[in-house]
């Protein structure tokens, strides 16, 4: 073989050469290479030449996976995952039930790599074997995904020792359906943060808001959540909490504006819990220091409560002046003119020019009514 | 109010124009889908503008000559959290290196020290590190010391040039009401920095991503560049590695953030461990 002594670049150049000339050529050479046991090197290159035949190796590789040598066959069905063709399905099928455990996972495995639903039937079997080849099973369940996984994935979640590993494909796999089933195992205090996880990266993943009521339960735990010590689960536990639209988590949502890495959660949190989440946000534009009092406001006036920002129409932050001075253009207060007016000479020439464009909506819609 | 889809906002290809652009002009890197963040952040802009769309603010952006709204809307997105003695053992070092500037000093024969505070902000750290030297008391006598802040926000340097703070801009000094007493005075819930201090300190409006910012300073001793790095791409820090190093003396020295890093992102640099706290010098490329 000599391919062994190349690096790297140079073999791959070699081997896509080797592998447009007919097999036949070379085919013997790596049948005995993958049987060669002292040289490791001479057994990789092997692999790689089968991993660029592709689906053309698939009838060396059926000869190969009955041959005696345990060893022969594990790499044969690796070789099978790599190549990724459904075409091997039937051989993973069979090896699936072989004597050798390691064979077994690395067929469950590879059944995973190729992705093909035609195979759930036969992993679903391989369940009830060693829990090694199970949970190699339930991780291409994940892998191979839709509907039909997810069935069986959803029965896996109650069967003792396979839940973890279920929630983790249950992350790669699930959809919308999933954050339910994911969210049962919050009553295990083991499961719940990989639980969290997952659901969190689920409804990331589908790109749509979850709805409110998959959390609902959920609402009292993650709050508890949002105070661990552990960053990720913290970041997760908030996430949801935003999702859940729950006033419980309030002072959390209104905290994590704060945090550059959950802002656009926490407003998107904020706006979901609506009206019932103004005065805890006026209490903390009172209370509170930072660049997050702007967004505050912001807030303030998405929500409609024009009014309650006059409050804050002599505020220490400039950014804010400016967000004041354009909500209280919509304000029917001739309190809130007088603030408009007193703001046209704010040391701060955006709260002017915010103060001058609030004045001329003012006087527009309401300014005839005062007078 | 419940927002039924972000795209009512700003649409997708708003988001990438604007992203795109403070990327280019400011290495500020966005990730990720903030289109409510940035539409709390912006939506102002729009409303004194008198705009409809984040199209129409972009298109008015990139057509405006003075390119002041460019750097307004850097200044929104930047983060101006700062507070004095962020970072305390950085500081520290800073301290313990001032005796070495100055004997390296005093062997050349020179008597001025230049530092620079980059991304300086509402200026609580260019001010503390001029209380430092004064606490230090190195360089009282007839020593020209002078700290330069640069920002892109025109209202953050406003408000540095005041030296006019709240309680948040002293939220880790734990009731050291010693440096309160010696260096403010307290009005109300107002700490008024001493004029004193004022007076060595300046700030510049500038983009540190901008050689052009650059221009007026040169052969600065010391460089903080803090908590800038992290909301940057690699290929924005390298291109500010380049700045950073053309400014900095070649025997000076430079501060990042205690979780940023230099290392495998520039040849610029070499890192030195002083005390735990990692301060990065020149390579020097002869």
């Amino acid at each position: 073989m000599k391919l062994c002594g190349l690096d790297w670049w140079s073999r791959q150049q070699a081997i896509a050469e080797l592998v447009r000339r007919p097999k036949e050529e070379y085919i013997g050479h790596l049948e005995e290479g993958l049987r060669n046991h002292d040289d490791a090197s001479i057994r990789n290159v092997s692999m790689e030449v089968y991993c660029a035949l592709g689906p053309a190796a698939l009838t060396s590789l059926r000869t190969l996976i009955c041959d005696d040598d345990p060893e022969v066959r594990l790499f044969t069905v690796n070789i099978l995952g790599w190549i990724g063709d459904s075409g091997a399905l039937d051989i993973l099928s069979s090896s699936i039930r072989d004597p050798d455990i390691n064979v077994r996972i690395a067929s469950a495995e590879s059944l995973g790599r190729i992705g093909d639903p035609r195979a759930l039937e036969v992993l679903e079997s391989a369940l009830d074997d060693d829990a090694w080849v199970a949970m190699a099973a339930i991780n291409a369940l994940g892998n191979i995904g839709g509907e039909g996984s997810l069935d069986i994935l959803y029965r896996c979640l109650g069967r003792e020792g396979y839940q973890k590993i279920t929630i983790n494909a249950l992350e790669k796999a699930g959809n919308r359906n999933s954050i339910q089933h994911l969210a049962s195992c919050f009553a295990d205090a083991g499961l719940r943060e990989t639980a969290l996880g997952a659901i969190v990266r689920v409804g990331e993943k589908e790109g749509v808001r979850l709805k409110p009521e998959y959390f609902a339960n959920l609402v009292p735990m993650l709050v508890e959540m949002a105070d661990s010590r552990d960053p990720e689960t913290r970041k997760n536990a908030l996430t949801a909490l935003c999702w859940s639209r729950d006033i419980t988590g309030l002072s959390y949502l209104i905290e994590a504006v704060r945090d550059s890495e959950l802002q656009e959660h926490a407003i998107e949190g904020l706006l979901n819990v609506g009206r019932k989440a103004v005065c805890a946000i006026v209490d903390e534009m009172k209370v509170s220091t930072g660049s997050h009092r702007p967004m505050l406001a912001k807030l303030l006036a998405m929500m409609g409560e024009n009014k309650a920002l006059l409050q804050f129409a002599a505020d220490q932050d400039p950014e804010v002046r400016s967000e004041v001075a354009i909500a209280l253009g919509s304000v029917d207060l001739k309190r809130a003119r007088t603030a408009l007016e007193q703001m046209l000479s704010d040391p701060c020439v955006e709260v002017r020019h915010a103060a001058r464009k609030g004045l001329s909506v003012f006087d527009k819609d309401k300014g005839l009514k005062l007078k | 109010m419940t927002i039924h889809s972000k795209a009512e906002l700003m649409t997708e290809e708003e988001l990438f124009c604007l992203r795109d652009l403070v990327s280019e002009h400011f290495g500020i890197s966005i990730k990720g889908d903030k289109r409510l963040t940035l539409h709390m952040k912006l939506s102002h802009r729009l409303d004194i503008l008198g705009l409809h769309s984040y199209r129409q603010y972009y298109d008015y952006i990139v057509s405006e000559p003075s390119r002041e709204e460019l750097f307004l809307l850097a200044s929104h997105l930047s983060n101006k959290e700062t507070y004095f003695f962020r970072e305390k053992p950085q500081l520290e070092v800073f301290s313990e290196l001032l005796k070495d500037m100055k004997t390296a000093r005093q062997r050349r024969q020179e008597r001025d020290l230049r530092i620079l505070s980059l991304a300086s902000s509402t200026g609580e750290e260019a001010y503390s590190l001029n209380i430092l030297i004064q606490e230090n008391g190195l360089f009282a006598w007839d020593w020209d010391v002078r700290i330069t802040g640069m920002d892109i926000d025109r209202n953050a340097i406003n408000t540095a040039r005041e030296a006019v703070y709240s309680k948040n801009s002293f939220r880790t000094l734990n009731g050291d009401q010693r440096l309160l007493d010696r260096y403010f005075t307290v009005e109300e819930d107002r700490y008024i920095l001493r004029r004193s201090l004022m007076r060595n300190v300046d700030f510049l409006h500038g983009n540190i991503m901008d050689p052009e910012s650059f221009k007026a300073i040169e052969g600065a001793d010391v460089i903080f560049c803090r908590n800038v790095l992290i909301y940057m791409s690699d290929n924005a820090v390298s291109k500010l590695a380049v700045n950073l190093y053309n400014c900095l003396s070649d025997t000076g020295y430079l501060f990042i953030g205690s979780s940023e890093s230099l290392i495998q992102k520039t040849n610029l640099f070499i890192p030195e461990y002083r005390n735990g706290v990692i301060v990065y010098r020149k390579n020097i490329i002869k």
